[in-house]
């Protein structure tokens, strides 16, 4: 049984260190990784995985434009750029480095129209988000005027207009399109589908050859017009991400359950370490020192006990504020009930002992008997009892978290349940079922030492 | 005339045993509703300035809205109010509902008693039978999970059982209703209501008992196999009383003590474990209460639940003092 109980908690153990190099990603941070709520990746092949469309977004290299079929008409020149590239949004994205596509019309006044088209291959179940991302310059010297759009020709040869910078006429540093090309938002629904409540399943709603156009054209007077086009990604979003798929922000679940065994144990043994000094400090003063003090003791000791725990903890983090100290030392502040009395049973016992009162005949302190002779004779309860108080703590924080008084800034195996029933994904039981789970059984792994322990320091117990 | 003497002594015992509970049960029903006074001025800012800062009120009106609520008085002033206001039931308006608490906790308080009262008596009942089963067959099939239960309702979250039984139960074999404590709209017929509250409770009532019978178990199964190492029962089987008659005659009496102090003990865990299950189930308690509350930062509603379930509490293990006092005579002379 204390075996049982050791490998389980050995278990975690290693799953609370290696967490981090388990999964590359944040439990709480990282948002995105596919579409909200994905599915596991084994549970149907099928369903969409992550999909970049474009192989070199960034235009790194002159080759990045052999993936592109580029029609031209008019009097215009399409170039591979190493003088220009998008910077990126400085502290929050990343740019590419130099390196765009450059596309230059000039004085030969007249019209002309280049469409760079990327055909691709769609076959997997229709996906609910698709996002365009793109990055555009644009020098005007002289008199003309430009637009940029940008297309999916679905394979019934429907075309979506995505996006459609508008005719204009001035320069324009690098900028992006805004709001941003992603079925994510409202209004490019509804402009698409004349329904809001659509979804990207209706830009790829079969398998089948589709195709990403990005058209430009110009209306040259005089002069010239460079447009550069750097960061150019699309992107179908996964419906199927990593082993447990995604929560509704898009972070991995997987990483989440890894990372919750760390806190868990950690609020488990810190809160059932300080619930056990509380009981033996209390237990020892009550039991051998006796009097109005074990009076006192006593008594808050038994209103402590008829206060219904839950709900108190509840009052006071919900008032004091919830972070995973705080929380730990309340529960470990309201769990040493038990255990002082345990403990105070057993000093009562040990004070009429013959070697206990031999020692105080001689002369001995209070300190000195309470250090030398009943400290030591209370450790293996007070080991026991740490094994015993540890679920206790674990299931408490659990519930706190679970009504959302948990930590804000940590992802717990509670603050996860609390997801799924917050968002009502019961039915997602990749969800749902794992964080119970995981708590059960580093329960269990404590109830299964403490148990055991027991069985060991209290022999005569084994019979039954 | 002794025996006169002894039942008066009898009597004196039971009186003062009595008074020396319902004093304890007030002290602490005292310290918890200072509690409830000293948390929530414990709060950083107060909540009046909180609404002055939102709405940009007048001196004036901030200086009547203190006044309204009391705070422009001394601090003694306003915990004696306090003490006298919930004595008399008045908690507060809720942030939320911008009702008077009470009445919110009111119009809740019979589903969760309903939740509460249904699983205890059912895991009880449960319980007991097991742990006798467990103790009469030690090592059997039924002693084994008597005793893995009795662990497992230390270890899994009743949220998350409720949880997964709303999975199975409700959205995948559709059995059960997913949430709420009568249909909508509710039937109108007594006998069709009561079948209809009666579906809605099963999977929280079951997602109790799983987590609870199992400690009353391991309790009852220790107390009877204490007992039944007790000479009288020995004594009774050398008589030749068959085993059912020993069991139940005998043994179950005795070993009944230790579970009342359980049941009471227990009660407090058993309340918060259904207010947990309440929220899942959407059940229309104090449990769902307390989760809305949370959500929006609702104080003086967390103040009165607290309140109400602590004296819930209070009131549960008073009763099992004095069943204690009744079915033990021993104890009225502690």
């Amino acid at each position: 049984m204390g075996m049982a109980g050791l490998g389980l908690l050995l278990f975690f153990a290693v799953m609370a260190i290696s967490a981090p190099s388990l999964t590359p990603y944040d439990p709480q941070y990282t948002m995105q990784l596919a579409s909200s709520r994905a599915k596991p990746e084994w549970l149907d092949p099928r369903l969409p995985r992550n999909t970049l469309i474009i192989s070199d977004p960034g235009f790194s290299s002159t080759r990045s434009l052999e993936e592109w079929t580029i029609f031209e008409e008019g009097s215009s020149a399409v170039s591979w750029s190493d003088q220009e590239g998008y910077p990126g949004i400085p502290l929050i994205e990343e740019g590419s480095g130099l390196g765009s596509f450059q596309l230059t019309s000039n004085s030969l006044r007249g019209n002309s129209t280049i469409l760079m088209e990327k055909a691709f291959h769609y076959q997997s179940s229709p996906p609910r988000r698709f996002s365009v991302h793109m990055a555009y310059k644009v020098i005007v010297e002289g008199n003309a005027t430009w637009n940029i759009q940008v297309w999916v020709r679905q394979t019934d040869n429907v075309v979506l207009g995505f996006w459609n910078s508008s005719t204009k006429s001035g320069s324009v540093d690098w900028s992006i399109p805004k709001p941003e090309i992603d079925t994510n938002d409202a209004s490019l629904r509804f402009r698409l589908f004349k329904d809001i409540l659509a979804d990207a399943t209706r830009v790829f709603p079969v398998q089948g050859n589709y195709t990403l156009v990005i058209m430009v054209q110009t209306n040259v007077e005089s002069g010239t017009v460079n447009i550069y086009l750097d960061d150019v990604s699309a992107r179908i979003w996964g419906e199927a991400f990593g082993y447990l798929g995604t929560d509704n922000y898009g972070r991995d679940i997987f990483t989440q359950l890894m990372h919750g065994s760390r806190i868990s144990i950690i609020i488990g043994t810190f809160s059932a370490i300080i619930a056990v000094l509380l009981g033996l400090i209390v237990g020892l003063v009550s039991g051998y020192i006796g009097g109005w003090l074990d009076e006192l003791l006593m008594r808050s000791n038994d209103i402590l006990l008829t206060i219904p725990g839950l709900p108190f903890l509840i009052v006071l983090t919900a008032v004091i504020g919830p972070s995973i100290w705080s929380v730990i030392i309340l529960i470990g502040l309201l769990g040493w009930m038990g255990i002082a009395r345990l403990i105070r049973s057993q000093v009562l016992s040990l004070k009429s002992k013959a070697f206990v009162e031999a020692s105080r005949a001689s002369g001995a302190g209070t300190w000195h008997i309470i250090r030398k002779h009943l400290i030591p004779n209370v450790m293996t309860m007070a080991y026991t009892q740490l094994a015993l108080t540890v679920p206790g703590a674990i299931v408490t924080e659990a519930a706190l978290s679970f009504l959302g008084l948990g930590d804000p800034f940590l992802q717990t195996w509670g603050k996860m349940l609390h997801d799924v029933q917050y968002y009502g994904a019961v039915a997602e039981w990749w969800w749902a079922v794992p964080p119970g789970i995981c708590i059960a059984s580093l329960s269990m792994a404590f109830v299964l030492i403490g148990y055991a322990l027991d069985d060991i320091f209290n022999p005569r117990l084994r019979k039954r | 005339m002794e025996i006169w003497e002894s039942a008066e002594g009898d009597h004196m015992g039971l009186r003062s045993y009595i008074a020396k509970r319902v004093v304890f049960a007030a002290i602490t029903l005292f310290i918890i509703m200072t509690l409830n006074f000293v948390i929530f001025r414990l709060m950083p800012g107060n909540p009046i300035a909180l609404i002055a800062d939102v709405v940009r009120l007048r001196p004036e009106q901030v200086r009547r809205l203190y006044e309204l609520f009391g705070l422009d008085r001394p601090i003694w002033d306003q915990y004696v109010q306090y003490i006298v206001q919930t004595l008399q039931g008045f908690y507060g308006y809720s942030f939320y509902t911008q009702r008077p608490v009470s009445q919110d906790i009111m119009e809740r308080l019979p589903n969760t008693l309903l939740l509460v009262g249904t699983s205890t008596v059912l895991s009880i009942i449960i319980g007991m039978v097991v742990g006798i089963v467990a103790a009469a067959k030690r090592g059997s099939a039924i002693d084994i999970s008597a005793i893995s239960f009795g662990f497992l309702g230390n270890s899994v979250p009743v949220f998350w059982l409720g949880l997964i039984l709303l999975l199975v139960l409700g959205v995948n074999l559709k059995w059960f209703p997913l949430r709420g404590t009568t249909s909508v709209p509710a039937p109108r017929e007594p006998l069709a209501l009561v079948a209809d509250i009666l579906w809605h409770m099963t999977l929280p009532t079951l997602a109790l008992v799983i987590i609870l019978f199992g400690g009353y178990a391991l309790v009852m199964r220790a107390a009877m196999i204490d007992v039944l190492t007790e000479d009288y029962i020995t004594l009774a089987r050398a008589k030749g009383m068959d085993e059912r008659t020993v069991l139940y005659k005998h043994a179950l009496r005795n070993a009944m003590l230790p579970m009342v102090t359980v049941i009471s003990l227990a009660f407090g865990f058993l309340l918060t474990g259904a207010l947990l299950t309440e929220t899942v189930f959407s059940w229309y308690g104090l449990g769902r209460y307390i989760w809305d509350a949370i959500l929006k930062h609702d104080y003086p509603a967390l103040q009165g639940i607290f309140f109400i379930i602590s004296a819930m509490v209070v009131a549960a293990n008073l009763i099992a003092d004095l069943i204690y006092a009744v079915l033990d005579p021993r104890v009225r002379y502690d």
